[in-house]
């Protein structure tokens, strides 16, 4: 009698078994002459990382969920973290978002203002600046979105969105009725990106939305559903199988309020997609911002500009939405950048674990190539990754990635411990020949130190010339690494003001040129995961000692200024083509050398 | 004198001249039971099942107690494909010894082949009986709740197998399934590890074990990959598994060669044939990488992403048009599943309703979920029953009618369609719903009794005596159906 028969078709080994195969990604093999410039990179001096965060009096608990447990995917998606001058004094300030316990709002939940006292410490201005608000906080963006030269905020919640407009006093109004920006019902808000899609110099703004749930209804962590159990031990449900949200995209009516144009641009047809991180950036050079949305365990989103008022979805098409054999990914946060400065801007996506880190490669008018095998990020997948970047950390010239980890199932920890709940930052070098080596953390303790973080976004709190981290990191005060970047290499930052494009500037494409080396960047509302950075566009130079700068303003005006001085930070007001230089002192701190690899 | 040389010859196993042996002893002896049973048994054994039957029924008539022609019979019966028929004969071996283990065996080996998954529930799973279950019969009952998604109930029986019968390899690779199946893979593994100290080189198991390692990302599976490749360099499924390790990893010349090889040695696998495409792509070899790829689509891989792959090596080609219509596939197979999965969450949550009582929630859910998945007949009957819950009548019928119209093998739907034309008084159609049901699903005691009632009502006694004789044959405790048997035999004027 035959044992080893497969007796019905839905369970059969061989059909279960078709379903267990799993392909891996892209590929490239490196030329010999390409392996020896990298092995050279890998020899040069590189950033130093010190966490700065307790000295730096960054000390609120940014309380999300209760830690140990999920019961909802609520508590484990926040939130997002910002880089922003809300004072205009030239010092980055600090925003967090954070959420609150499931049952409860404890003493002190809060999103957080932390003021740059620009002498390495910050000083938390959340209450006297009108920002303290404890709920489901998700993410941030980024912008004068009233064109009165004073960065505004909005934040996404699961509940409603809110929208603080900047005082210029140093105090922040919610106005988010006034603008006209309730909405009827609960909704996941995740990434947001203000935007002037329509090119009239005011900011518009773009909602991503997570999942259509509400708590009442979400189901709970079970063995009896299939997303709502890992390898055998209950979690929070979804997102798969959750009800598909819309995203929105609301116009500026110039007068403090926005409409909903949803319908009419053709974004709310864009269903399918569980949307985190929203970057607006030109993706196909054509002088339009597009919108490329990562999405988590669906196919990413990049709507691409009709110029007409309407986007078209195109991301499948130009190889962005899923991975290089078709497979959908968990995208959770997003890098743009030039990263083999090839004057195009690439894309870096955070994943899930199992799933590498993935890059895509812009080959021009907007079409990308998964690249992630070729650049070496494919073999690093042990966790849930989230805040990123492709920006330059050593100042070297080519742009490194950062990612920073943690998990979603906390309960895993106790019942599989290769699934920790807390996890490492992963630092990727440019070796600047297409590819990239790990950075190992064992000398970096503010790279091996576990935590449960989810945004991070880069800027250069101590006006020091490199790009220093902050990180949300849940039921934890945040993280700040100061950034000790090797001295011989130079850099230069550029502060765009707007004036007849919107006034943050957002949506300019900054182009330096040393020789013949060429980089680009886009100034942006939204980045990393649901995070906002540093508005001064940061350039590493290696040994470069002069530069060309060309930037293309939102409204299309391209200006060009030559034989920039480096290690300085450039002021440049649209229309003007006159350029304010700005050497920064930086703050006196004990410097560490360089880590040697 | 015949009949010994009869057993002398089976003895010998020379089942042919056996047979003829007790030919000529039935011959002298024609009401033997005995040598009409060795007859049949002998042409059996010697391959010649069609001709056992009619020896095999006879001995069975003339000694009724007798178990031994029903277990032959059913083995034979098996043989010819006439299973049917086969799951009588097994039926009545056991109404002599309800503990017949070759009977247990056959007959739940039958019932999940016919996927009646219920009947091996009730056949296997009765907790009034203590008896150990046989290794096949613990195979077969968890098989049977695995395909009624019942898989804590598989994990506990097949776990209670290879507790009776350690060195199972069958039970441990299906209980290592259904446990990667419940995403358990740590619970997994330690099976495969046991069945493989068992059996250290059963390479089924072993490639069992490579699959599961590999899908679910274990640092194991490169040893275990490369153990096989050296014990194994020319099996087509181990140069498989190796090149897709070898891919994951973004090693794509090495995927290559072995991908190559095993294509080679096994043309016919549409996965292989698959990543052999997608790693030639990477090397820029695209009119080969679309040859492979669409050989993989021709062999019957129905993965929505192999048309990803084909399109991004036929845009690679300039063939924009082919590429595009691949790229469509892909989008459309890709939101088939997106709906099918959007409407499980939908009823999971319907589910949660039905199982708080809010049948009115219930009803919505499971409609949303249906206008995510229209063609899903298990969701109709599900709406049907939470219709019934509020009393609507018609919307339960529309819904019964449209399950079975998806899926006339739906036997719940059908016994309850039955039921509700008995209601209204409709005779004919519930008897041809209540046949339906016991069509697909032989075993279903409630549409047998249903059926014997039906029957009854309308007067045609002997059919509905032998609808409630089944009913019992399978459930002989069966209260109602003895009440009905009752029923009958006092109302039936021939009685």
């Amino acid at each position: 009698m035959a044992f080893r028969f497969t007796p019905f078709e839905p369970w059969s080994r061989r059909r279960m078994l078709q379903s267990l195969s799993g392909v891996a990604a892209s590929f490239a093999l490196s030329s010999p002459d390409l392996a020896a410039q990298s092995s050279t990179k890998e020899a040069a001096p590189f950033s130093r990382f010190v966490e700065v965060a307790q000295s730096s009096c960054l000390t609120k608990v940014m309380f999300y969920g209760e830690g140990s447990t999920a019961t909802y995917l609520t508590e484990i998606m926040g939130g997002g973290c910002a880089f922003l001058d809300y004072d205009n004094d030239g010092w980055m300030d600090i925003f967090i978002v954070g959420g609150r316990r499931l049952e409860s709002i404890p003493l002190g939940a809060s999103n957080r203002l932390y003021r740059n006292n620009r002498d390495g410490t910050f000083t938390d201005v959340t209450k006297e600046a009108g920002l303290l608000d404890a709920g489901w906080g998700v993410g941030v963006c980024v912008g004068d979105y009233n064109n009165d030269g004073f960065e505004d905020l909005f934040v996404t919640y699961f509940g409603q969105n809110k929208l603080y407009r900047n005082n210029g006093n140093g105090t922040f109004t919610e106005v988010t009725r006034e603008a006209g920006l309730l909405s009827p019902k609960t909704r996941f808000g995740s990434g947001c990106t203000f935007v002037d899609f329509n090119r009239d110099g005011l900011l518009d703004l773009f909602v991503a939305n997570y999942a259509d749930v509400d708590i009442a209804t979400l189901p709970k962590p079970s063995l009896d559903r299939p997303n709502c159990n890992f390898e055998g031990v209950p979690v929070n449900c979804g997102p798969s199988g959750l009800p598909l949200p819309t995203h929105a995209l609301y116009r500026n009516n110039g007068n403090g309020t926005f409409t909903d144009v949803s319908k009419e641009s053709g974004v709310a047809a864009m269903r399918g997609s569980y949307g985190l991180t929203a970057c607006a950036f030109d993706a196909d050079d054509d002088g339009w911002p597009d919108i490329f949305v990562a999405c988590d365990s669906t196919p990413s989103l990049l709507l691409m500009n009709n110029h007409d008022g309407t986007f078209r979805e195109e991301a499948l098409l130009r190889g962005v939405a899923v991975s290089d054999n078709g497979r959908e990914m968990a995208g959770m946060g997003v890098g743009i950048g030039d990263y083999d400065c090839d004057g195009r801007l690439d894309i870096v996506r955070t994943h899930y674990m199992n799933q590498a880190t993935g890059l895509y490669h812009n080959i021009g008018k907007g079409e990308f190539e998964d690249v992630t095998a070729q650049a070496g990020l494919i073999r690093e997948r042990r966790f849930v990754s989230w805040g990123t970047c492709l920006l330059d950390l050593d100042n070297d010239g080519f742009p490194d990635i950062f990612v920073v980890t943690g998990q979603v199932y906390p309960e895993l920890e106790a019942v599989l411990p290769k699934y920790p709940r807390r996890g490492p930052r992963l630092l990727f070098r440019n070796l600047g020949n297409g590819s990239f080596s790990q950075v190992d953390d064992a000398s970096q303790p503010a790279l091996s130190e576990r935590h449960v973080s989810r945004g991070c976004a880069f800027g250069d709190f101590d006006n020091d010339g490199d790009l220093d981290i902050v990180i949300m990191n849940q039921n934890e005060p945040p993280s700040l690494l100061r950034n000790d970047a090797p001295q011989q290499n130079h850099w230069i930052k550029i502060r765009l003001y707007g004036v007849k494009s919107n006034r943050s500037a957002l949506g300019s494409r900054v182009t330096v040129r040393c020789g013949s080396k060429v980089q680009v960047q886009e100034l942006m509302s939204q980045s990393s995961y649901v995070s906002s950075n540093d508005p001064r566009l940061h350039f590493g130079l290696g040994s470069a000692a002069n530069v060309d700068i060309e930037v293309r303003w939102p409204l299309g005006l391209v200006e060009n200024y030559k034989n920039v001085a480096v290690n300085q930070l450039v002021s440049l007001r649209e229309g003007t083509g006159q350029l304010k230089e700005e050497s920064l002192t930086g703050i006196r701190s004990v410097r560490q050398p360089p880590a040697t690899p | 004198m015949h009949a010994d040389i009869g057993n002398w010859f089976a003895e010998s196993k020379k089942f042919g001249c056996a047979a003829s042996s007790f030919a000529l002893a039935s011959k002298l002896a024609p009401t033997s039971a005995a040598y009409k049973y060795f007859w049949g048994l002998s042409l059996s054994s010697a391959g010649r099942p069609a001709e056992a039957l009619a020896p095999l029924r006879t001995a069975s008539a003339l000694d009724p107690s007798d178990i031994r022609p029903h277990l032959t019979l059913g083995a034979a019966l098996d043989g010819l494909k006439r299973t049917g028929e086969a799951e009588e004969e097994w039926r009545s071996a056991l109404a002599i010894d309800a503990d017949s283990d070759l009977a247990l065996d056959n007959l739940s080996r039958d019932l999940v082949n016919q996927k009646d998954f219920r009947s091996v529930v009730r056949l296997l799973d009765n907790p009034s009986k203590t008896r150990q279950r046989s290794t096949m019969q613990s195979l077969n009952l968890g098989l049977a709740y695995a395909g009624l998604l019942q898989l804590d109930d598989a994990v506990r029986v097949l776990r209670e197998g290879l507790n009776t019968d350690p060195a199972s390899l069958p039970i441990a690779d299906e209980l290592a399934m259904i446990l990667l199946l419940q995403s358990k893979a740590e619970e997994a593994f330690p099976v495969f590890e046991l069945a493989l100290a068992k059996h250290p080189e059963d390479l089924v198991t072993r490639l069992l074990y490579l699959r599961a390692l590999t899908m679910s990302h274990s640092d194991k599976a490169p040893q275990l990959a490369q153990t096989l490749l050296a014990t194994y360099p020319n099996q087509w499924e181990v140069l498989f598994l190796n090149a897709q390790l070898a891919s994951t990893d973004g090693e794509f010349q090495k995927a290559l060669s072995l991908c190559s090889r095993s294509v080679t040695l096994n043309p016919d696998n549409p996965q292989s044939q698959r990543l052999l495409g997608s790693t030639l792509s990477r090397f820029g070899r695209l009119r080969e990488a679309k040859e492979h790829l669409q050989r993989s689509i021709a062999l019957g891989n129905t993965e929505p992403e192999v048309h990803y792959e084909l399109a991004r090596v036929l845009l690679g080609l300039g063939d924009s048009d082919p590429a595009q219509d691949q790229m469509r596939e892909f989008q459309r197979l890709k939101n088939a599943q997106s709906e099918k999965t959007q409407a499980a969450g939908k009823a999971e949550e319907a589910d949660q309703a039905t199982r708080q009582g809010d049948a009115q929630k219930a009803v919505e859910l499971y409609q949303d979920a249906l206008a995510s998945d229209p063609n899903e007949p298990l969701l109709y009957y599900k709406l049907a029953k939470a219709l019934e819950k509020i009393n609507d009548v018609a919307g339960e019928t529309s819904a019964l009618k449209r399950a079975i119209d998806l899926n006339p093998e739906l036997p719940e739907a059908q016994n309850q369609l039955g039921y509700l034309a008995l209601r209204e008084g409709n005779s004919a159609e519930a008897e041809q719903h209540f046949r339906a049901a016991v069509h697909a699903s032989p075993s279903y005691v409630v549409a047998w009794i249903n059926l014997a009632a039906t029957l009854a009502a309308e007067s045609r006694w002997k059919d509905a005596e032998d609808a409630v004789n089944r009913a019992l044959e399978i459930d002989p405790e069966n209260v109602q159906a003895r009440k009905l048997k009752e029923l009958i035999a006092t109302a039936s004027p021939q009685r």
